[in-house]
């Protein structure tokens, strides 16, 4: 009946079986259960434990005690019975049965018959080896009883037994204190469980609501966490500093839209009206003018957007995969080489010193192009008459170092970091054609190939060092 | 020509087989990649442009396709993406040309163009020679109407490309991506003044310029007019 009663509670009630069965073991599954389940499995073991010991030190103790005294007695009465023959120890021990005033000891000498020679056993069920045995006192109380039986020589038998009374009352106590002890235990071990189990699940849930805050969109709350605090406040603190990250990049995400936005519209601007001019064109030469005017301009943006992506490309760091070692000296001279003749358009002089055989290791494209623009940069920004150097030279500690100089104004201290952002101009240079994304493209090519690059005054003009790790075989 | 245009989008497809028709080739449109594959594999055609991202068989597997059936039609790439990555796919898949979008129609077609007339494998030619302009590619030597031309190495892998593809358009990108492996745009204005200072060299006081500047889509080297 046990088990259809049981199965009755599970799937009755409001919810439907499944319902509640899902219930239950979603509760189950909680670290709060199982800490609580675990807590109270420990604490009955320990208490279990120690009641064992408890029982085999006392109780225990107790009837080895008597069993020592049945065979102590034994032993004597052996020797009796054979110094003074059957009759000496049947007087021997009715001597015995007379000094004991308590009546715990139990004596039966038996003839080869079964017949009782002396003692005051009533029968003596087993005439060797170790028993216990319950008598049926004449006032009807039962008695447990230890008895130990030996042959004698000639057919009679000796058993000697004693009391156990005080040992099963010292038993019947030890197991009702057990039992208190153990439901305390049980008590204990549940309370302290449920404490510690809901003191994890209400930080857990306290992070989780912190996190479903931040999912909605409060991306600045935080997860509680105390200062050196205990795992929790670790991981809680691990968790905080992700989303200190998150919060940045999805700023920087912000900041990039909204340049692009703020960048985009004015040559946006620019290509509608060139379109409106095309279409109030009265000859096809204008048309045909402002047409191409327009095509120029949407080059223009396209080419924003082609930068643009290049360095999301290279922030992203998916192009690792694809790395291979490359001629790190022929990259160089290649750059050196396309822009010699737009150096001259301007009347510098671009000198390439050039160690041969230096590799590199990365995309070979996205540093062809870092280079590039760092040249580029240098040959625009440079002194019109003046010298633009690239310089390619094995480092002292390993690797290359890549120097590119100019002799035009250079770029102020203060604005060295901000130089690499994306869009960012300096004053002076605003003037002049340029999206403002090339040094931010080498700042992302060097970042996903792990460079160092440094701006520093080349008095006059600016010397961008850019320091390339020796390519790991 | 006849050329094989595989794209999904109307419009873009129109626009490149309307283009290529006024050039005065012959143009089939296939809008899928399986009707691609069904044309390429059918008819014979000079070259197939091929847009990558294509309805029920993209750009790259029909390619692949197509070089396992052994039809060696040389195809150019159309793409929105303009990832390195995606370039070398197209290039090992058995593309031979990368044309990102959107490109300007002239482009296309001069890479249209390169691609049909690509020269066959065969034994190495050693002098170059465009009207009274001869380039000996063993001793390096560049001499027009007899005349010793000195040309720094840069200028000679140069003319040596537009020789090679003489009486054929070649774009700036075409430049870029040939002779110096560049394969992003810069803003300097590079190949203008490369081309300028190699016309100095090769065409400055000889009666007839050879290097000719194809207005809104490159340069061509030719002996005529």
């Amino acid at each position: 009946m046990g088990e259809p009663t049981a199965d009755h509670r599970s799937t009755g009630g409001v919810k439907g079986p499944g319902e509640g069965l899902a219930l239950r073991w979603s509760f189950a599954r909680t670290t709060a259960f199982r800490v609580t389940l675990l807590h109270l499995a420990l604490t009955l073991l320990g208490t279990l434990a120690l009641s064992a010991v408890a029982w085999w030190a006392t109780a225990g103790y107790a009837a080895r005690q008597v069993a020592q005294q049945v065979e102590r007695d034994m032993g004597v009465l052996l020797q009796a019975a054979a110094l003074s023959g059957v009759r000496g120890l049947a007087l021997s021990i009715e001597a015995r049965i007379a000094s004991d005033r308590v009546g715990l000891e139990y004596y039966l000498l038996a003839g080869p018959d079964g017949a009782r020679i002396a003692g005051n056993l009533a029968e003596a069920p087993q005439q060797r080896g170790w028993h216990t045995l319950r008598l049926r006192q004449p006032e009807g109380a039962v008695v447990p009883v230890l008895a130990l039986g030996a042959p004698l020589p000639g057919g009679a038998a000796l058993v000697v037994a004693r009391d156990l009374s005080p040992v099963e009352a010292l038993e019947d106590r030890l197991l009702g204190a057990a039992g208190w002890v153990g439901g305390g235990a049980l008590l204990i071990g549940l309370a302290g469980g449920l404490l510690m189990g809901s003191g994890i699940a209400r930080r857990a849930a306290a992070m989780a609501a912190a996190l479903a805050a931040v999912e909605a969109g409060d991306l600045g709350r935080r997860l509680p966490a105390r200062p050196a605090g205990d795992e929790f406040d670790r991981l809680a603190g691990r968790i905080n500093a992700t989303l200190d990250r998150l919060q940045a990049l999805m700023a920087a995400l912000r900041q990039v839209t909204d340049d692009i936005a703020h960048d985009l519209r004015t040559p946006l601007t620019r290509l509608r009206q060139r379109l409106e001019a095309a279409g109030r064109a009265a000859t096809p030469e204008a048309w045909r003018a402002e047409a191409e005017a327009a095509l120029a301009e949407c080059d223009a943006i396209l080419e924003v957007f082609a930068a643009l992506l290049r360095i999301a490309q290279a922030e992203s760091g998916a192009q690792r995969a694809a790395f291979t070692r490359f001629d790190l000296s022929a990259v160089a001279e290649a750059v050196a080489e396309v822009y010699a003749p737009a150096a001259e358009e301007r009347g510098q002089t671009l000198t390439a010193t050039v160690a041969p055989g230096l590799a590199g290791h990365g995309d070979r494209a996205l540093m062809t192009q870092m280079i590039a623009n760092l040249v580029e940069n240098a040959v625009r920004h440079g002194r019109p008459g003046g010298r633009v150097a690239l310089a390619l030279a094995a480092a002292p500690e390993g690797g290359a170092v890549l120097e590119v100089t100019d002799d035009g104004p250079g770029i102020p201290p203060e604005e060295r970091e901000r130089v690499f952002r994306r869009f960012h101009r300096l004053d002076a240079a605003r003037s002049t054609p340029g999206s403002g994304l090339g040094l931010a493209l080498v700042k992302a090519v060097a970042d996903l190939h792990g460079l160092r690059i440094g701006l520093a005054d080349a008095g006059p003009g600016l010397r961008v060092t850019v320091h390339f790790p020796p390519p790991s075989a | 020509m006849k050329i094989l245009v595989v794209e999904d989008d109307a419009e873009t497809a129109a626009y490149i087989a309307r283009g290529l028709r006024e050039a005065g080739h012959v143009v089939d449109h296939a809008p899928d990649g399986q009707e691609g594959l069904f044309l390429a594999t059918g008819g014979a055609y000079d070259v197939m442009v091929v847009d990558r991202m294509l309805p029920r068989l993209d750009g790259v597997s029909l390619i692949r396709a197509l070089r396992a059936a052994k039809v060696a039609t040389p195809a150019l790439f159309l793409t929105a993406r303009s990832g390195v990555g995606d370039r070398v796919e197209g290039l090992e898949a058995g593309g031979d040309d990368y044309l990102v979008k959107p490109f300007a129609f002239a482009e296309l077609l001069a890479r249209i163009n390169a691609l049909a007339r690509r020269p066959p494998p065969r034994e190495e030619t050693t002098v170059l020679r465009v009207g009274d302009l001869e380039m000996d590619l063993i001793r390096r030597t560049v001499t027009r109407a007899g005349r010793r031309i000195e040309l720094q190495p840069r200028e000679f892998r140069l003319l040596e490309y537009l020789m090679r593809r003489a009486g054929q358009v070649v774009t700036r990108t075409m430049l870029l991506e040939g002779v110096w492996d560049f394969h992003f745009d810069p803003k300097t204005s590079v190949v203008e003044t490369h081309i300028s200072r190699l016309r100095a060299k090769i065409d400055k006081g000889f009666e007839h310029e050879l290097i000719h500047t194809v207005r809104g889509a490159g340069y061509v080297i030719r002996a005529d007019g």
